[in-house]
């Protein structure tokens, strides 16, 4: 080989493989190129030194394909650099083109980070508005919240509606004595439960705790907790609800309520009350006094199976929302006593004026009933003979009357009278004398019907009013108790006869001018000898 | 300065789709190459080297601005700016913009164009042929930041390298 160009050659292969500048100072053609080579190759390893070390700032200089191709590597990188920059301060548009492989998996990855930088801000923004949220609900909710450590209590933080319940403020926070520092103050086992709570399912609702305000007001409280996490640290957010007034109000309501308990057990009325459905709810010692059924038996007794249509009538319409009264007896279902009651039902309705149920005011007038009618009795009832009395006499007649207007059926009015009865008391005495009359009066309410009415007059007169009879029913009916009496053996005397006047009803009579017919028939049968019947 | 017969304006290029229904928008770059190639040998031939680079430096200019008002949406974002000229270039098959450096505070800014429509793919030449880029680059850029720029090309396919690289300066 020639010497010059296997110097070129030793040359050349030095430079490209050992770290080291070479250069050529011969001043023959050739060398001068070769001195170029040299210095090219020299640029060649020096700039892509530099370009392996990630340094874009090395100045390469020369011209030529191959430091040229270099210079397009290090303007590509460069551009790649200056791209990435722009995307981390937030331009996704950027795209690497022309690069093959390189440019799809550029692309692709500053579109995952578009995407995730996307989901990023949208969290990050959900999050500040979810911030923002709760900051205004805790400031603004009306129910005094804090915000407390999980562990002991410890108040961090609270709203408006706390500081105007317990009288400090968040500027206030150093002037809170130990107890106030705390949730639920000194009452460890009550943070124990709520914490025991919060333990297990993360919430804990509506546990009453009282709290001491800074002004020494008590206050109780409903609070409900929840347990959360900032940064991996746990806090608890509790609202208090303040029932301070509602328990107020509920202790007034029992204390009322069983003052009002006590009222109607104690009370001498009988007080009972049913459901909608007719079940007995209710019911007072004297309730179950009148009806004569234990307590036991009427709770739970369905007023629907009373056996009292009436009394039914008027305790089911109260389920229709009407209230009612009841007078009259009344035979119990469960007991089997019969009482005269006054009762009053009255629907009962919740404050929605829904209907509930009923409550029944029940009164015992058995002995008032029983006394009235013996008033009654007595007002219409001859002392001696216990028969009626003419008072009643006269009532039997106006109706009788009435009925046969309307019924346009006749009745007939017979009038006794005893004979010689004045005798009978001068020889005997009146003692003797009212025997007979109540003996005759007996024997007169055994031999006339049923719709018949037997009275004493007057002295020793007795009425008949017979009713639905004529003239032949009346005058029958008269003769047959002549017969009855005149064979009678009386105590004393033994044997005594009546007179009979009779008189039958017609259109135009009066109860006065019949029982004055009856009376002249009877004067004609006395001034014709007596022991007889007359009509008139 | 009296009216120019040949001032420019867009509307100059004509309706293309109007004019050409069959052969279309699109030539080759040879076709382009050989209009402005020898339309500069002329130049040269009557004003000198020194006087065709100005004047394709002129004309390269005057083309950045208008292209700018044709192609690019103003923007206050550089980022967005330098994005649609990439496009733009990319679209029209003009060149592959790549941005090396980019300083605003300073004014500089060191840019590549690959497959450069001028000069990629030229026989080596001992200097640079993309004068009509610097002028066209300068006119974008001035548009964008209303600063004067200089720029001047470092790197071209006829010195051998395998881009052109041009470096614009704020004036």
């Amino acid at each position: 080989m020639d010497f010059k160009v296997e110097r070129i050659i030793e040359a050349i292969y030095k430079s490209l493989s050992e770290n080291i500048e070479l250069s050529i100072n011969e001043t023959e053609e050739n060398f001068e190129k070769l001195d170029q080579l040299l210095k090219d190759i020299t640029t060649i390893k020096k700039s892509l030194f530099h370009l392996s070390e990630g340094d874009l700032s090395y100045e390469i200089k020369g011209k030529g394909v191959t430091i040229g191709t270099i210079k397009k590597l290090q303007a590509s990188l460069r551009h790649l650099t200056w791209q990435t920059k722009a995307i981390a301060e937030g331009d996704f548009s950027q795209r690497v083109e022309f690069l093959g492989e390189y440019s799809d998996a550029f692309n692709k990855m500053t579109e995952e980070l578009e995407s995730k930088r996307s989901e990023t801000l949208k969290l990050k923004k959900e999050a500040v508005e979810a911030k923002e949220h709760f900051e205004t609900i805790f400031k603004m909710i009306p129910d005094p919240t804090l915000i407390t450590t999980l562990d002991d209590f410890r108040i961090m933080d609270f709203n408006q509606a706390y500081t105007e319940v317990a009288g400090y403020g968040l500027d206030d926070m150093d002037l809170m004595d130990d107890n106030a520092k705390y949730l639920f103050n000194n009452d460890t086992s009550m943070r124990q439960f709520v914490k025991r709570q919060l333990d297990k399912d993360g919430y804990c609702r509506n546990v009453e705790g009282k709290f001491v305000s800074r002004f020494g007001d008590v206050v109780d409280g409903l609070v409900s907790s929840n347990l959360y996490y900032i940064k991996g640290v746990p806090y608890v957010i509790h609202v208090v609800r303040d029932i301070t007034v509602k328990v107020r109000i509920e202790k007034q309501l029992r204390e009322s309520e069983s003052r009002l308990n006590l009222i109607i057990e104690k009370s001498p009325i009988g007080i009972f009350s049913y459901s909608v459905d007719g079940v007995v709810i209710k019911a007072n010692t004297r309730f179950s006094q009148i009806i004569g059924a234990s307590k036991k038996a009427i709770l739970g007794f369905n007023v629907f199976d009373i056996n009292n249509e009436k009394m039914l009538d008027a305790i089911s319409r109260t389920l229709k929302g009407e209230s009612t009264y009841y007078e009259d007896y009344y035979t119990s279902t469960l007991s089997g006593k019969s009482v005269f009651v006054r009762a009053s039902y009255v629907p009962l309705v919740d404050e929605e004026s829904n209907l509930v149920g009923g409550l029944g005011i029940v009164e015992d007038f058995s002995d008032r009933k029983k006394l009235e009618e013996e008033i009654l009795k007595l007002s219409f009832t001859d002392k001696l003979t216990q028969i009626y009395n003419r008072m009643k006499l006269d009532e039997v007649l106006e109706r009788e009357v009435i009925r046969a207007k309307r019924s346009n059926q006749t009745f007939s009015a017979i009038l006794m009278d005893i004979d010689h009865f004045k005798s009978v008391n001068d020889q005997f005495g009146h003692q003797i004398g009212d025997v007979v009359l109540i003996e005759v009066a007996s024997l007169l309410k055994t031999e006339v019907r049923a719709a018949d009415v037997v009275g004493r007059w007057g002295g020793e007169e007795f009425l008949i009013v017979a009713a639905q009879s004529s003239r032949e029913g009346g005058v029958k009916l008269a003769e047959k108790l002549r017969i009855l009496i005149e064979n009678h053996e009386f105590s004393c005397p033994q044997k005594i006869t009546c007179s009979f006047g009779v008189s039958t009803y017609e259109d135009g009579c009066t109860p006065s001018t019949l029982v004055s017919r009856a009376d002249e028939a009877l004067y004609i049968a006395k001034r014709n000898g007596r022991n007889r019947v007359i009509f008139r | 300065m009296e009216s120019l017969k040949y001032q420019f304006n867009w509307s100059l290029i004509g309706d293309i789709n109007l004019g050409r229904p069959n052969l279309g928008n699109s030539t080759s770059v040879e076709m382009y190459r050989l209009m402005q190639f020898t339309f500069r040998e002329v130049v040269e031939k009557k004003y000198g080297k020194e006087k065709a680079d100005e004047i394709f430096y002129e004309s390269g200019y005057i083309s950045g601005k208008a292209f700018f008002d044709q192609y690019i949406t103003r923007t206050d974002d550089m980022n967005h700016f330098l994005r649609q000229l990439q496009e733009a270039l990319k679209i029209l098959r003009v060149g592959i913009l790549r941005i090396e450096e980019l300083n605003l505070d300073k004014g500089t800014v060191l840019m590549t164009v690959s497959e450069d429509l001028d000069c990629s793919g030229l026989p080596e030449a001992e200097y640079e042929v993309c004068k009509y880029d610097e002028g066209f680059i300068a006119a974008l850029f001035e548009k964008q930041t209303g600063n004067c720029f200089e720029v001047k090309e470092i790197d071209c396919w006829t010195t051998g390298d395998r881009t052109c690289r041009f470096r614009a300066q704020k004036r």
